[in-house]
């Protein structure tokens, strides 16, 4: 009899044995009993493994997607340019600069610096993107531990194999994971260009169209409001704070925002708003959608209604997972359909799943 | 799975290996910076991907670190991504990488990994067979605490992704002889820790060489 094959036995369950390995193995297993009993308990162990389950705590995987989703959103740049946010910015100027010049009324002192970082934000920050190419993804939030021991494997244990296959499909996302992270005031106004982000998708087109004239602006507007004088109240609110859009563009009237989407006069704010908001009891989730629903109604065909009619049907559905009401539930499954009837939904996929996720 | 409501045409995720074609929608619209898309493949993949890091590093707060790490990691090199490919065996490579690391750092050396899972309350004591199977899930699991985390994640990738030696040994930047000599290691451990409980598995396995 030929010596054990033990130590290829693995190999040879997994059929990762050459051919003439593999037949060797063969002829022997034909005449020992012992080894073609490991080949039997060694399968055995593989279909035990893959017989075992795993248990998540409970709700894990209803919130880790969005949790994943506000991880990314913070600093989502993708789709709205660095330079399209400092365009955003210089028209704001454009606009404000002069009737405040004109009208005499000048921001008050504490709005100074602030106005001024969130317009030099994207400039001081990404001048190249500014100046040049908008940045081709995304980085990532500064919230969690993740950029840190993620920065700290590149340095030290990651396996360099093991870096270049992750890298194959992106190196320059392992360095935006890598980065510092972004003051707290910078997250907070990125997380305010990643609602637009999402919000705004139809606006983008409109901003870029004239892209050139925005470095230029942006820089006119923080010497502006460097100049200005201190004792009169802001022109621009801070009531509109942290709900102000990503470059702190106040909602101006529509007719002094050309080229930019059709939506009606604090709409964006109006989003922004409810998209803050978030559920703590069935009570909630409804009046969530209640209100989701009543913007879409003041607004069916503005920018934000299909993400509307969405989170409208996600607010929906918490109202049924939080409260157990089948009402809350026939609500989403016959609003849900609905909306997938819709020609210009959107995010069909999303309400779906949604639909799918529902317990029966 | 759970019941659709009505009218729902849903799709499910794809076979692993296969590329859906309704997936590779969901991608390109991720790869354009859409959220809600890639949203939507993290809750595809989710426990798949949770499944690989938590059978590797053996604790959730550890595996909901990789996952959202691989997930994350996966966002950001999205736009290179070959969406003719599946995106499953991908993610779940970023994890187990990630896990292997993960479960090797300092960080994660100072927390002492528990005893077993097995310390957790058994179930209800059954029929015979059920014990059996329950007892034989303890062990299964107590050995896999005994496996290194190196050891850990090539039989999780092997046995739970079907991946090749080849593809193994990319995501965790070893060669394809330390992933079959890990892997018989790892095989003969759990072998000698689930002797007595195989016997099931074995009919069920049909036996006989390949």
């Amino acid at each position: 009899m030929s010596a054990h094959v033990r130590e290829r036995i693995s190999a040879y369950i997994d059929r990762e044995l050459t051919p003439s390995d593999r037949a060797g193995v063969e002829l022997h297993l034909r005449e020992c009993a012992e080894c073609a009993r490991e080949v039997d308990e060694l399968r055995a162990v593989d279909e035990v493994a893959r017989g075992s389950d795993f248990e998540a705590p409970a709700g894990y995987f209803e919130v880790l997607p969005g949790r994943l989703r506000a991880r990314l959103s913070p600093r989502a740049r993708a789709p709205v340019p660095a330079w399209a946010l400092a365009l955003a910015a210089g028209l704001a100027v454009a606009v404000i600069a002069p009737i405040a010049l004109r009208e005499g009324r000048v921001p008050a002192p504490e709005a100074h610096p602030r106005a001024a970082d969130r317009v030099a934000e994207p400039a001081a920050e990404e001048p190249q993107a500014v100046a040049s190419v908008p940045p081709s993804r995304p980085a990532l939030s500064s919230e969690g531990r993740a950029p840190e021991r993620l920065a700290r494997r590149e340095r030290a244990d990651e396996p360099a194999a093991g870096k270049a296959r992750m890298n194959a499909p992106g190196r320059a996302g392992a360095a935006g994971l890598a980065a510092p992270a972004p003051p707290p005031d910078e997250t907070k106004a990125a997380e305010r260009r990643a609602v637009d982000t999402l919000a705004g998708r139809r606006e983008v087109p409109a901003q870029a169209s004239a892209a050139p004239a925005a470095p230029a602006a942006a820089t006119e507007q923080v010497e502006l409001r460097e100049e200005t004088a201190e004792d009169e109240p802001p022109l621009v609110s801070d009531n509109a704070g942290p709900e102000r859009d990503a470059a702190g563009r106040p909602p101006a009237p529509p007719a002094l925002r050309p080229g930019l989407a059709r939506s009606r006069p604090g709409a964006d704010d109006e989003f922004r708003s409810l998209s803050g908001r978030a559920a703590q009891s069935a009570a909630d989730a409804r009046a969530l959608r209640d209100a989701w629903e009543a913007f879409v109604r003041k607004e069916p065909d503005g920018p934000h209604a299909d993400d509307a009619r969405v989170r409208a049907l996600e607010a929906g559905a918490a109202a049924w997972r939080l409260g157990g009401l089948r009402e809350d539930r026939a609500r989403v499954v016959r609003d849900g359909h609905a909306y997938l009837r819709r020609p210009d939904a959107a995010d069909k996929e999303r309400v779906r799943a949604l639909l799918a996720g529902l317990e029966p | 799975m759970r019941a659709l409501p009505p009218e729902v045409d849903i799709t499910t995720p794809p076979a692993r290996g296969a590329v859906d074609p309704g997936e590779s929608d969901l991608l390109a619209k991720a790869q354009g910076g859409n959220l809600f898309a890639f949203e939507e493949i993290v809750r595809r993949y989710q426990r798949r991907v949770y499944g690989t890091a938590l059978r590797i590093v053996r604790r959730h707060d550890l595996a909901d670190d990789v996952v959202q790490d691989a997930f994350l990691r996966a966002y950001q090199a999205l736009g290179r991504f070959d969406r003719q490919r599946p995106f499953g065996p991908w993610i779940c490579r970023i994890a187990a990488n990630l896990a292997v690391n993960h479960v090797r750092s300092p960080e994660s050396r100072e927390q002492a990994l528990p005893e077993s899972l097995a310390e957790t309350p058994t179930a209800e004591p059954g029929p015979l067979g059920a014990v059996l199977e329950s007892e034989g899930r303890e062990a299964l699991d107590r050995a896999m605490d005994r496996l290194s985390p190196e050891q850990r994640a090539v039989f999780v990738l092997r046995v739970f992704e079907e991946l090749s030696y080849q593809e193994i040994a990319d995501a965790l930047a070893i060669s394809p002889g330390t992933v079959m000599s890990r892997l018989s290691r790892a095989r003969a451990r759990l072998r000698e820790a689930l002797t007595p409980y195989l016997g099931v598995a074995m009919r069920r396995a049909g036996g006989g060489p390949a």
